[in-house]
Protein backbone atom coordinates (compact mmCIF):
# COMPACT_ATOMS: atom_id res chain seq x y z
CA UNK A 1 0.00 0.00 0.00
CA UNK A 2 2.86 2.35 0.62
CA UNK A 3 3.97 2.80 -2.63
CA UNK A 4 0.59 3.22 -4.28
CA UNK A 5 0.32 6.00 -1.79
CA UNK A 6 3.86 7.42 -3.12
CA UNK A 7 2.61 7.24 -6.49
CA UNK A 8 -0.41 9.25 -5.56
CA UNK A 9 2.06 11.64 -4.18
CA UNK A 10 4.21 11.92 -6.74
CA UNK A 11 1.45 12.26 -9.35
CA UNK A 12 -0.07 15.13 -7.48
CA UNK A 13 3.35 16.69 -6.48
CA UNK A 14 3.97 17.26 -10.47
CA UNK A 15 0.52 18.43 -11.65
CA UNK A 16 0.29 20.77 -8.81
CA UNK A 17 4.07 22.19 -9.63
CA UNK A 18 3.03 22.43 -13.32
CA UNK A 19 -0.24 24.64 -12.68
CA UNK A 20 2.32 26.38 -10.42
CA UNK A 21 4.30 27.06 -13.53
CA UNK A 22 1.63 27.94 -15.80
CA UNK A 23 -0.83 30.50 -13.64
CA UNK A 24 0.90 34.01 -13.66
CA UNK A 25 1.35 33.41 -17.79
CA UNK A 26 -2.58 32.99 -17.64
CA UNK A 27 -3.51 35.46 -14.87
CA UNK A 28 -1.62 38.41 -16.75
CA UNK A 29 -3.27 37.24 -19.93
CA UNK A 30 -6.39 37.31 -17.89
CA UNK A 31 -5.61 41.06 -16.62
CA UNK A 32 -4.04 42.12 -19.90
CA UNK A 33 -7.56 41.87 -21.78
CA UNK A 34 -9.39 43.08 -18.89
CA UNK A 35 -11.10 46.42 -18.59
CA UNK A 36 -13.22 46.92 -16.05
CA UNK A 37 -13.18 45.21 -12.59
CA UNK A 38 -15.34 44.94 -10.05
CA UNK A 39 -15.29 46.30 -6.24
CA UNK A 40 -14.43 43.05 -5.28
CA UNK A 41 -11.30 42.80 -7.60
CA UNK A 42 -13.03 40.56 -10.11
CA UNK A 43 -13.00 41.24 -14.05
CA UNK A 44 -16.24 42.38 -15.01
CA UNK A 45 -14.99 44.02 -18.95
CA UNK A 46 -13.28 42.49 -21.48
CA UNK A 47 -11.09 44.75 -23.75
CA UNK A 48 -7.86 45.93 -25.57
CA UNK A 49 -7.73 49.22 -24.14
CA UNK A 50 -4.19 48.20 -22.44
CA UNK A 51 -2.75 46.84 -25.90
CA UNK A 52 -3.80 50.60 -27.24
CA UNK A 53 -2.65 52.86 -25.08
CA UNK A 54 0.70 50.74 -24.96
CA UNK A 55 1.08 51.56 -28.71
CA UNK A 56 -0.08 55.07 -28.42
CA UNK A 57 2.10 56.20 -25.72
CA UNK A 58 5.43 56.71 -27.22
CA UNK A 59 7.46 56.03 -24.36
CA UNK A 60 6.33 52.37 -23.64
CA UNK A 61 6.66 51.19 -27.19
CA UNK A 62 10.17 52.90 -27.77
CA UNK A 63 11.10 50.81 -24.92
CA UNK A 64 10.49 47.40 -26.15
CA UNK A 65 12.14 49.02 -29.32
CA UNK A 66 15.27 49.57 -27.25
CA UNK A 67 15.09 45.94 -25.37
CA UNK A 68 14.75 44.36 -28.55
CA UNK A 69 18.59 46.37 -30.21
CA UNK A 70 19.77 45.83 -26.60
CA UNK A 71 19.44 41.93 -26.83
CA UNK A 72 20.63 40.98 -30.09
CA UNK A 73 23.81 43.25 -29.68
CA UNK A 74 24.73 41.67 -26.10
CA UNK A 75 23.89 38.07 -27.87
CA UNK A 76 26.65 39.08 -30.80
CA UNK A 77 29.06 40.36 -28.04
CA UNK A 78 28.69 36.99 -25.77
CA UNK A 79 29.72 34.98 -28.94
CA UNK A 80 32.79 37.17 -29.69
CA UNK A 81 34.21 37.38 -26.15
CA UNK A 82 33.28 33.71 -25.14
CA UNK A 83 33.41 31.16 -28.04
CA UNK A 84 36.82 31.78 -28.82
CA UNK A 85 37.84 31.43 -25.03
CA UNK A 86 35.81 28.41 -24.90
CA UNK A 87 37.88 26.92 -27.53
CA UNK A 88 41.07 27.49 -26.01
CA UNK A 89 40.44 26.58 -22.51
CA UNK A 90 38.38 23.33 -24.83
CA UNK A 91 41.84 22.43 -26.60
CA UNK A 92 44.32 23.79 -24.28
CA UNK A 93 46.63 20.80 -21.96
CA UNK A 94 47.40 24.31 -19.83
CA UNK A 95 45.83 23.76 -16.34
CA UNK A 96 46.41 27.17 -15.07
CA UNK A 97 44.44 28.57 -18.45
CA UNK A 98 41.92 26.17 -17.74
CA UNK A 99 41.62 27.42 -13.73
CA UNK A 100 41.79 31.17 -14.61
CA UNK A 101 39.05 30.79 -17.51
CA UNK A 102 36.96 28.92 -15.08
CA UNK A 103 37.35 31.09 -12.04
CA UNK A 104 36.15 34.26 -14.69
CA UNK A 105 33.53 32.20 -15.72
CA UNK A 106 32.15 31.80 -12.04
CA UNK A 107 32.40 35.59 -11.37
CA UNK A 108 28.98 36.02 -12.21
CA UNK A 109 27.34 33.96 -10.01
CA UNK A 110 29.47 35.82 -7.34
CA UNK A 111 28.34 39.38 -8.35
CA UNK A 112 24.89 39.98 -8.32
CA UNK A 113 23.40 41.87 -11.16
CA UNK A 114 22.94 45.18 -9.14
CA UNK A 115 26.64 44.77 -7.03
CA UNK A 116 27.80 44.79 -11.27
CA UNK A 117 25.25 47.51 -11.97
CA UNK A 118 26.55 49.86 -8.94
CA UNK A 119 30.00 48.90 -9.82
CA UNK A 120 29.86 50.26 -13.26
CA UNK A 121 27.52 52.94 -12.36
CA UNK A 122 30.50 54.59 -9.99
CA UNK A 123 33.07 53.47 -12.54
CA UNK A 124 31.67 54.51 -15.65
CA UNK A 125 29.16 56.96 -14.43
CA UNK A 126 31.21 60.30 -14.61
CA UNK A 127 34.10 61.69 -17.09
CA UNK A 128 36.46 60.84 -18.91
CA UNK A 129 34.95 57.28 -19.44
CA UNK A 130 30.61 57.90 -19.44
CA UNK A 131 28.61 54.87 -20.23
CA UNK A 132 25.72 54.74 -17.98
CA UNK A 133 22.74 56.20 -19.69
CA UNK A 134 23.73 54.59 -22.76
CA UNK A 135 22.17 51.05 -24.32
CA UNK A 136 26.02 49.94 -24.26
CA UNK A 137 26.30 49.96 -20.80
CA UNK A 138 23.32 47.80 -20.43
CA UNK A 139 24.46 45.71 -23.22
CA UNK A 140 28.07 44.95 -21.54
CA UNK A 141 26.21 44.01 -18.30
CA UNK A 142 24.45 41.27 -19.94
CA UNK A 143 27.41 39.65 -21.53
CA UNK A 144 28.57 39.05 -18.44
CA UNK A 145 25.65 37.75 -16.75
CA UNK A 146 24.94 35.89 -19.87
CA UNK A 147 28.88 34.43 -20.52
CA UNK A 148 27.80 31.43 -18.14
CA UNK A 149 25.17 30.07 -20.17
CA UNK A 150 27.20 30.65 -23.74
CA UNK A 151 30.34 28.76 -22.30
CA UNK A 152 28.23 25.73 -20.67
CA UNK A 153 26.58 25.31 -23.97
CA UNK A 154 29.43 25.73 -26.25
CA UNK A 155 31.86 23.48 -23.59
CA UNK A 156 29.30 20.83 -23.99
CA UNK A 157 28.89 21.41 -28.24
CA UNK A 158 32.57 20.86 -28.26
CA UNK A 159 32.91 17.41 -25.65
CA UNK A 160 29.64 16.33 -28.07
CA UNK A 161 32.18 16.16 -31.25
CA UNK A 162 35.28 14.77 -31.91
CA UNK A 163 36.75 18.69 -31.81
CA UNK A 164 40.33 17.10 -31.24
CA UNK A 165 40.44 14.97 -34.29
CA UNK A 166 38.85 18.24 -36.10
CA UNK A 167 41.38 20.34 -35.24
CA UNK A 168 44.84 17.92 -35.62
CA UNK A 169 43.28 17.47 -38.69
CA UNK A 170 43.19 21.17 -39.67
CA UNK A 171 46.61 21.39 -38.78
CA UNK A 172 48.04 18.95 -40.20
CA UNK A 173 46.95 20.86 -43.52
CA UNK A 174 48.86 23.94 -42.10
CA UNK A 175 45.35 25.81 -41.23
CA UNK A 176 46.64 28.61 -38.80
CA UNK A 177 44.96 28.70 -35.46
CA UNK A 178 42.40 31.55 -36.28
CA UNK A 179 41.65 29.71 -39.56
CA UNK A 180 40.99 26.33 -37.47
CA UNK A 181 38.68 28.52 -35.03
CA UNK A 182 36.62 30.31 -37.74
CA UNK A 183 36.48 27.50 -40.70
CA UNK A 184 36.59 24.27 -38.90
CA UNK A 185 35.87 24.55 -35.23
CA UNK A 186 32.80 27.08 -35.67
CA UNK A 187 30.90 25.45 -38.17
CA UNK A 188 30.31 22.07 -35.84
CA UNK A 189 29.63 24.12 -32.69
CA UNK A 190 26.57 25.79 -34.44
CA UNK A 191 23.91 24.54 -32.21
CA UNK A 192 25.60 24.84 -28.87
CA UNK A 193 26.37 28.53 -30.09
CA UNK A 194 22.76 29.00 -30.88
CA UNK A 195 21.46 27.64 -27.50
CA UNK A 196 23.71 29.58 -25.62
CA UNK A 197 22.53 33.10 -27.73
CA UNK A 198 18.82 32.18 -27.20
CA UNK A 199 19.38 31.58 -23.33
CA UNK A 200 21.74 35.09 -23.78
CA UNK A 201 18.49 36.41 -25.88
CA UNK A 202 16.00 35.77 -23.02
CA UNK A 203 18.30 36.88 -19.48
CA UNK A 204 19.19 40.15 -21.66
CA UNK A 205 15.42 41.07 -22.55
CA UNK A 206 13.96 39.86 -19.56
CA UNK A 207 16.77 41.50 -17.10
CA UNK A 208 15.80 43.94 -14.66
CA UNK A 209 17.95 44.10 -11.92
CA UNK A 210 21.02 45.98 -14.09
CA UNK A 211 18.95 47.65 -16.18
CA UNK A 212 16.96 49.45 -13.59
CA UNK A 213 20.15 51.00 -11.95
CA UNK A 214 22.67 51.89 -15.08
CA UNK A 215 19.98 52.76 -18.11
CA UNK A 216 19.42 56.07 -17.37
CA UNK A 217 16.29 57.88 -18.38
CA UNK A 218 16.51 58.15 -22.54
CA UNK A 219 17.33 54.45 -22.79
CA UNK A 220 15.05 52.71 -20.15
CA UNK A 221 14.44 48.81 -21.69
CA UNK A 222 11.39 47.12 -21.56
CA UNK A 223 11.37 45.43 -17.81
CA UNK A 224 12.26 48.75 -16.59
CA UNK A 225 9.20 50.07 -17.86
CA UNK A 226 6.37 47.53 -16.94
CA UNK A 227 7.75 49.01 -13.33
CA UNK A 228 7.23 52.60 -14.39
CA UNK A 229 3.62 51.75 -15.74
CA UNK A 230 2.88 49.85 -12.23
CA UNK A 231 2.55 53.41 -11.11
CA UNK A 232 0.90 55.33 -13.35
CA UNK A 233 -1.01 53.20 -16.01
CA UNK A 234 -2.10 49.89 -14.63
CA UNK A 235 -3.46 48.47 -17.75
CA UNK A 236 -0.11 49.31 -19.94
CA UNK A 237 1.39 47.70 -17.37
CA UNK A 238 -0.27 44.19 -18.08
CA UNK A 239 -0.42 44.27 -21.58
CA UNK A 240 3.30 45.00 -21.71
CA UNK A 241 4.05 42.13 -18.85
CA UNK A 242 1.83 40.08 -21.42
CA UNK A 243 3.76 40.90 -24.39
CA UNK A 244 7.32 40.22 -22.54
CA UNK A 245 5.67 36.51 -21.82
CA UNK A 246 4.95 36.08 -25.40
CA UNK A 247 8.28 37.16 -26.62
CA UNK A 248 9.65 34.94 -23.69
CA UNK A 249 7.33 32.06 -24.64
CA UNK A 250 8.36 32.10 -28.69
CA UNK A 251 11.78 31.97 -27.19
CA UNK A 252 11.13 29.07 -24.96
CA UNK A 253 9.59 27.40 -28.27
CA UNK A 254 12.93 27.85 -30.12
CA UNK A 255 15.00 26.92 -27.64
CA UNK A 256 13.16 23.58 -26.79
CA UNK A 257 13.15 22.72 -30.75
CA UNK A 258 16.51 23.84 -31.11
CA UNK A 259 17.83 21.47 -28.05
CA UNK A 260 15.85 18.52 -28.95
CA UNK A 261 17.25 18.73 -32.97
CA UNK A 262 20.67 18.80 -31.42
CA UNK A 263 22.36 16.34 -29.42
CA UNK A 264 22.55 18.72 -26.24
CA UNK A 265 20.94 18.28 -22.98
CA UNK A 266 19.34 21.48 -21.36
CA UNK A 267 20.35 20.73 -17.51
CA UNK A 268 24.28 20.46 -19.00
CA UNK A 269 23.43 23.86 -19.65
CA UNK A 270 21.38 25.58 -17.69
CA UNK A 271 23.02 23.87 -14.28
CA UNK B 1 53.10 10.55 -34.15
CA UNK B 2 53.27 13.90 -33.01
CA UNK B 3 50.53 15.77 -31.60
CA UNK B 4 49.15 18.56 -34.11
CA UNK B 5 47.20 20.37 -30.97
CA UNK B 6 48.46 23.85 -31.28
CA UNK B 7 49.66 26.17 -28.50
CA UNK B 8 48.45 29.78 -29.73
CA UNK B 9 45.38 28.81 -29.12
CA UNK B 10 45.74 30.31 -25.37
CA UNK B 11 45.45 33.74 -26.92
CA UNK B 12 41.52 33.27 -27.84
CA UNK B 13 41.34 33.74 -24.15
CA UNK B 14 42.47 37.36 -24.57
CA UNK B 15 38.86 39.49 -25.52
CA UNK B 16 37.23 37.58 -22.47
CA UNK B 17 39.98 38.68 -20.25
CA UNK B 18 39.94 42.16 -21.36
CA UNK B 19 36.43 41.96 -21.68
CA UNK B 20 36.28 40.87 -17.64
CA UNK B 21 38.86 43.14 -16.74
CA UNK B 22 36.98 46.64 -17.60
CA UNK B 23 33.52 45.79 -17.59
CA UNK B 24 33.86 43.76 -13.93
CA UNK B 25 37.27 43.52 -12.14
CA UNK B 26 37.43 47.49 -12.06
CA UNK B 27 34.27 47.79 -11.18
CA UNK B 28 34.53 45.81 -8.09
CA UNK B 29 37.66 47.56 -7.52
CA UNK B 30 35.75 50.52 -7.40
CA UNK B 31 33.51 49.11 -4.75
CA UNK B 32 36.16 48.44 -2.38
CA UNK B 33 37.64 51.41 -3.48
CA UNK B 34 34.83 53.31 -2.46
CA UNK B 35 33.25 50.76 0.85
CA UNK B 36 36.92 52.52 2.78
CA UNK B 37 35.77 56.12 1.63
CA UNK B 38 33.30 57.42 4.24
CA UNK B 39 30.59 59.61 2.15
CA UNK B 40 29.81 62.33 5.08
CA UNK B 41 33.96 63.25 5.55
CA UNK B 42 35.28 62.26 2.99
CA UNK B 43 38.34 60.77 4.39
CA UNK B 44 39.39 56.82 4.04
CA UNK B 45 37.94 54.44 7.18
CA UNK B 46 36.19 51.70 8.02
CA UNK B 47 33.04 53.02 8.97
CA UNK B 48 31.10 52.31 6.46
CA UNK B 49 31.42 48.31 7.56
CA UNK B 50 31.09 49.88 11.26
CA UNK B 51 27.98 51.20 10.19
CA UNK B 52 27.17 47.60 8.77
CA UNK B 53 27.06 46.05 12.49
CA UNK B 54 25.66 49.54 14.20
CA UNK B 55 22.76 50.65 12.32
CA UNK B 56 19.97 49.10 13.59
CA UNK B 57 18.19 48.91 9.80
CA UNK B 58 20.89 48.11 8.13
CA UNK B 59 21.21 45.15 11.14
CA UNK B 60 17.68 44.30 10.46
CA UNK B 61 17.97 44.04 7.00
CA UNK B 62 20.67 41.87 6.22
CA UNK B 63 18.76 39.46 9.09
CA UNK B 64 16.28 39.99 6.76
CA UNK B 65 17.68 38.81 3.71
CA UNK B 66 19.07 35.80 5.39
CA UNK B 67 16.07 34.92 6.65
CA UNK B 68 14.22 35.35 3.35
CA UNK B 69 17.42 33.24 1.91
CA UNK B 70 17.15 30.38 4.05
CA UNK B 71 13.11 29.65 3.93
CA UNK B 72 12.90 30.22 0.51
CA UNK B 73 16.28 27.89 0.11
CA UNK B 74 14.87 25.12 2.46
CA UNK B 75 11.25 25.14 1.03
CA UNK B 76 12.16 25.41 -2.99
CA UNK B 77 15.10 22.92 -1.95
CA UNK B 78 12.70 20.26 -0.65
CA UNK B 79 9.79 20.69 -3.37
CA UNK B 80 12.66 20.50 -6.01
CA UNK B 81 14.51 17.68 -4.47
CA UNK B 82 10.69 15.86 -4.58
CA UNK B 83 9.74 17.16 -7.88
CA UNK B 84 12.67 16.26 -9.37
CA UNK B 85 12.60 12.68 -7.98
CA UNK B 86 9.08 12.34 -9.00
CA UNK B 87 10.08 12.92 -12.47
CA UNK B 88 12.88 10.47 -12.75
CA UNK B 89 10.15 7.96 -11.92
CA UNK B 90 7.85 8.53 -14.96
CA UNK B 91 8.56 7.02 -18.77
CA UNK B 92 10.96 8.77 -20.64
CA UNK B 93 8.68 10.36 -23.03
CA UNK B 94 6.96 12.15 -19.78
CA UNK B 95 10.01 12.95 -17.83
CA UNK B 96 11.73 14.92 -21.07
CA UNK B 97 8.21 16.60 -21.06
CA UNK B 98 8.52 17.81 -17.45
CA UNK B 99 12.04 18.80 -17.82
CA UNK B 100 11.29 20.82 -20.45
CA UNK B 101 8.18 22.79 -18.67
CA UNK B 102 10.77 22.59 -15.48
CA UNK B 103 13.04 25.28 -17.91
CA UNK B 104 10.05 27.96 -18.29
CA UNK B 105 10.00 29.84 -15.30
CA UNK B 106 13.51 31.03 -15.61
CA UNK B 107 12.37 32.33 -19.24
CA UNK B 108 9.95 35.01 -17.55
CA UNK B 109 11.51 38.05 -16.26
CA UNK B 110 11.10 38.59 -12.50
CA UNK B 111 8.70 41.80 -12.80
CA UNK B 112 6.01 39.89 -14.79
CA UNK B 113 6.35 36.97 -12.71
CA UNK B 114 5.83 39.00 -9.41
CA UNK B 115 3.30 40.99 -11.50
CA UNK B 116 1.26 37.45 -12.08
CA UNK B 117 1.50 36.92 -8.63
CA UNK B 118 0.04 40.17 -7.75
CA UNK B 119 -2.94 39.34 -9.83
CA UNK B 120 -4.15 36.28 -7.75
CA UNK B 121 -2.78 36.73 -4.65
CA UNK B 122 -2.53 40.43 -3.93
CA UNK B 123 -5.07 42.06 -1.75
CA UNK B 124 -7.19 43.73 -4.69
CA UNK B 125 -6.06 39.88 -6.47
CA UNK B 126 -8.24 37.04 -8.25
CA UNK B 127 -8.34 35.01 -4.87
CA UNK B 128 -9.36 37.63 -2.18
CA UNK B 129 -11.40 39.09 -5.03
CA UNK B 130 -13.54 35.26 -4.68
CA UNK B 131 -13.43 34.94 -1.12
CA UNK B 132 -14.77 38.61 -0.25
CA UNK B 133 -17.23 37.94 -3.30
CA UNK B 134 -18.29 34.37 -1.91
CA UNK B 135 -18.49 35.74 2.14
CA UNK B 136 -19.87 39.04 0.97
CA UNK B 137 -17.74 41.05 2.91
CA UNK B 138 -14.87 43.84 2.30
CA UNK B 139 -12.55 42.89 4.97
CA UNK B 140 -11.40 39.50 3.79
CA UNK B 141 -7.47 39.31 3.39
CA UNK B 142 -6.46 35.62 2.65
CA UNK B 143 -3.03 36.35 2.53
CA UNK B 144 -0.15 39.29 2.48
CA UNK B 145 2.28 38.99 -0.32
CA UNK B 146 3.72 42.06 0.91
CA UNK B 147 5.70 40.35 3.41
CA UNK B 148 8.67 38.56 3.88
CA UNK B 149 5.98 35.32 4.03
CA UNK B 150 5.18 36.99 0.53
CA UNK B 151 8.11 36.90 -1.24
CA UNK B 152 9.18 33.51 0.03
CA UNK B 153 6.20 32.23 -1.70
CA UNK B 154 7.12 34.38 -5.06
CA UNK B 155 10.61 33.43 -5.15
CA UNK B 156 9.67 29.62 -5.04
CA UNK B 157 8.77 30.44 -8.69
CA UNK B 158 12.22 30.59 -10.06
CA UNK B 159 13.74 28.48 -7.11
CA UNK B 160 11.72 25.13 -7.33
CA UNK B 161 12.86 25.15 -11.37
CA UNK B 162 16.24 25.63 -10.27
CA UNK B 163 16.45 22.72 -7.72
CA UNK B 164 15.03 20.42 -9.84
CA UNK B 165 17.68 21.23 -12.66
CA UNK B 166 20.23 20.71 -10.64
CA UNK B 167 18.80 17.54 -9.15
CA UNK B 168 17.48 15.90 -11.80
CA UNK B 169 20.72 15.53 -14.00
CA UNK B 170 21.90 13.98 -10.79
CA UNK B 171 18.90 11.30 -10.92
CA UNK B 172 20.26 10.24 -14.49
CA UNK B 173 23.20 8.30 -12.90
CA UNK B 174 21.17 6.33 -10.28
CA UNK B 175 20.60 2.79 -10.81
CA UNK B 176 17.45 1.82 -10.51
CA UNK B 177 18.30 -1.91 -9.56
CA UNK B 178 20.07 -0.88 -6.23
CA UNK B 179 16.45 0.84 -5.36
CA UNK B 180 14.80 -2.66 -6.76
CA UNK B 181 17.45 -4.58 -4.46
CA UNK B 182 16.54 -2.39 -1.36
CA UNK B 183 12.85 -2.94 -1.26
CA UNK B 184 13.06 -7.28 -2.13
CA UNK B 185 15.15 -7.44 0.98
CA UNK B 186 12.21 -5.41 2.69
CA UNK B 187 13.06 -2.14 2.79
CA UNK B 188 9.77 0.61 2.48
CA UNK B 189 9.80 4.01 1.08
CA UNK B 190 11.35 5.79 3.75
CA UNK B 191 14.26 3.42 4.43
CA UNK B 192 14.99 3.58 0.81
CA UNK B 193 14.90 7.64 0.34
CA UNK B 194 16.89 7.84 3.51
CA UNK B 195 19.31 5.14 3.07
CA UNK B 196 20.07 5.07 -0.67
CA UNK B 197 18.35 7.91 -2.24
CA UNK B 198 19.44 11.31 -0.87
CA UNK B 199 23.16 9.74 0.17
CA UNK B 200 23.36 9.10 -3.84
CA UNK B 201 21.80 12.96 -4.54
CA UNK B 202 23.72 15.05 -1.40
CA UNK B 203 25.92 16.63 -3.84
CA UNK B 204 23.38 17.58 -6.04
CA UNK B 205 21.41 18.58 -3.42
CA UNK B 206 24.23 20.76 -1.68
CA UNK B 207 24.89 22.37 -4.96
CA UNK B 208 21.19 23.11 -5.85
CA UNK B 209 21.20 24.67 -2.38
CA UNK B 210 23.94 26.92 -2.45
CA UNK B 211 23.03 28.23 -5.83
CA UNK B 212 19.49 28.68 -4.90
CA UNK B 213 20.87 31.23 -1.25
CA UNK B 214 22.97 32.77 -3.70
CA UNK B 215 20.16 33.21 -5.85
CA UNK B 216 17.97 34.21 -3.02
CA UNK B 217 20.69 36.74 -1.56
CA UNK B 218 21.21 38.94 -4.34
CA UNK B 219 17.65 39.43 -6.34
CA UNK B 220 16.15 42.57 -5.48
CA UNK B 221 13.96 42.85 -8.72
CA UNK B 222 10.76 40.73 -7.41
CA UNK B 223 10.66 42.68 -3.99
CA UNK B 224 10.89 45.74 -5.97
CA UNK B 225 7.81 45.09 -8.62
CA UNK B 226 6.02 44.68 -5.39
CA UNK B 227 7.05 46.70 -2.40
CA UNK B 228 9.69 49.36 -3.88
CA UNK B 229 11.87 50.08 -1.38
CA UNK B 230 9.39 49.46 1.24
CA UNK B 231 11.22 46.38 2.41
CA UNK B 232 13.92 46.05 4.94
CA UNK B 233 16.16 43.84 2.97
CA UNK B 234 19.99 43.98 1.83
CA UNK B 235 19.75 44.78 -1.69
CA UNK B 236 16.61 46.83 -1.42
CA UNK B 237 19.19 49.21 0.48
CA UNK B 238 21.93 49.13 -1.88
CA UNK B 239 19.37 50.42 -4.03
CA UNK B 240 18.10 53.08 -1.95
CA UNK B 241 21.83 54.45 -1.27
CA UNK B 242 21.60 55.39 -4.60
CA UNK B 243 18.36 57.64 -4.69
CA UNK B 244 18.42 61.02 -4.27
CA UNK B 245 17.08 61.10 -0.15
CA UNK B 246 19.41 58.58 1.30
CA UNK B 247 22.39 58.91 -1.22
CA UNK B 248 25.33 56.93 0.80
CA UNK B 249 27.58 55.29 -1.88
CA UNK B 250 30.10 53.99 0.58
CA UNK B 251 27.33 52.05 2.84
CA UNK B 252 26.26 50.47 -0.40
CA UNK B 253 29.65 49.78 -1.02
CA UNK B 254 30.41 47.57 1.46
CA UNK B 255 26.57 46.21 1.93
CA UNK B 256 27.98 45.34 -1.58
CA UNK B 257 31.30 43.84 -0.18
CA UNK B 258 28.62 41.81 2.02
CA UNK B 259 26.73 39.84 -0.66
CA UNK B 260 29.82 39.48 -2.79
CA UNK B 261 31.24 37.68 0.33
CA UNK B 262 28.15 35.58 1.17
CA UNK B 263 27.79 34.32 -2.49
CA UNK B 264 31.03 33.38 -2.90
CA UNK B 265 31.54 31.35 -0.05
CA UNK B 266 28.27 29.44 -1.07
CA UNK B 267 29.59 30.03 -4.93
CA UNK B 268 33.00 28.07 -3.29
CA UNK B 269 30.58 25.03 -1.78
CA UNK B 270 28.28 25.03 -5.02
CA UNK B 271 31.60 24.21 -7.61
CA UNK B 272 32.92 21.23 -4.97
CA UNK B 273 30.16 19.37 -4.57
CA UNK B 274 29.27 19.90 -8.14
CA UNK B 275 32.00 18.39 -9.01
CA UNK B 276 30.53 15.14 -6.88
CA UNK B 277 27.83 14.73 -8.73
CA UNK B 278 28.41 11.40 -10.43
CA UNK B 279 27.58 11.99 -13.82
CA UNK B 280 26.43 9.12 -15.84
CA UNK B 281 28.95 6.83 -18.19
CA UNK B 282 28.50 7.86 -21.98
Amino acid sequence: MKTDLWKVFSKMLILLIVLFYLFPIFAIALASFTFQWNEYGLPIKLGFSGYKMFWEMGEFRRSLWTSLRIAPLSVAMTIIVVVPATYAVYISRSRLLKSIADVIITIPLCLPALVLAIGLLQSYGSKPFVLTGTIWVVILGHVVLSSPFMYRSVLANLQVIDTKTLVEAAKSLRAGSLKTLVSVVFPNIIPGIVSGSLLSFTTSFGEFQLARMVSGFMNQTFPVKIWEASRRYIRVQFAMSFIAILVSLIFFIIIIISLTRSQLKEEKIVA
Amino acid sequence: MKSHLPRKEILFIIPLTIFFTIIVFIPFIRIIAGSLLVSETKTLGLQNYVKLITTGAIVRSIKNSFLLSLWSTLIAGTIGFFFAYAISKRRERWRNLLVTINTLPLTISAVVTAYGFLVVFGDSGLVNGFLMYFLNSHISRFFNLLSIGGLIFVYQFFQIPLMTIIVASATSSMDPHIEEAARSVGANKIQIMFKIVIPHLLPAIIAGLSLLFINAFGAYATAFALVEANMNLVTLKIVSQFSDIGYDPGLANALSLLVVGVATGFVVLYRVSLNRIERPAK
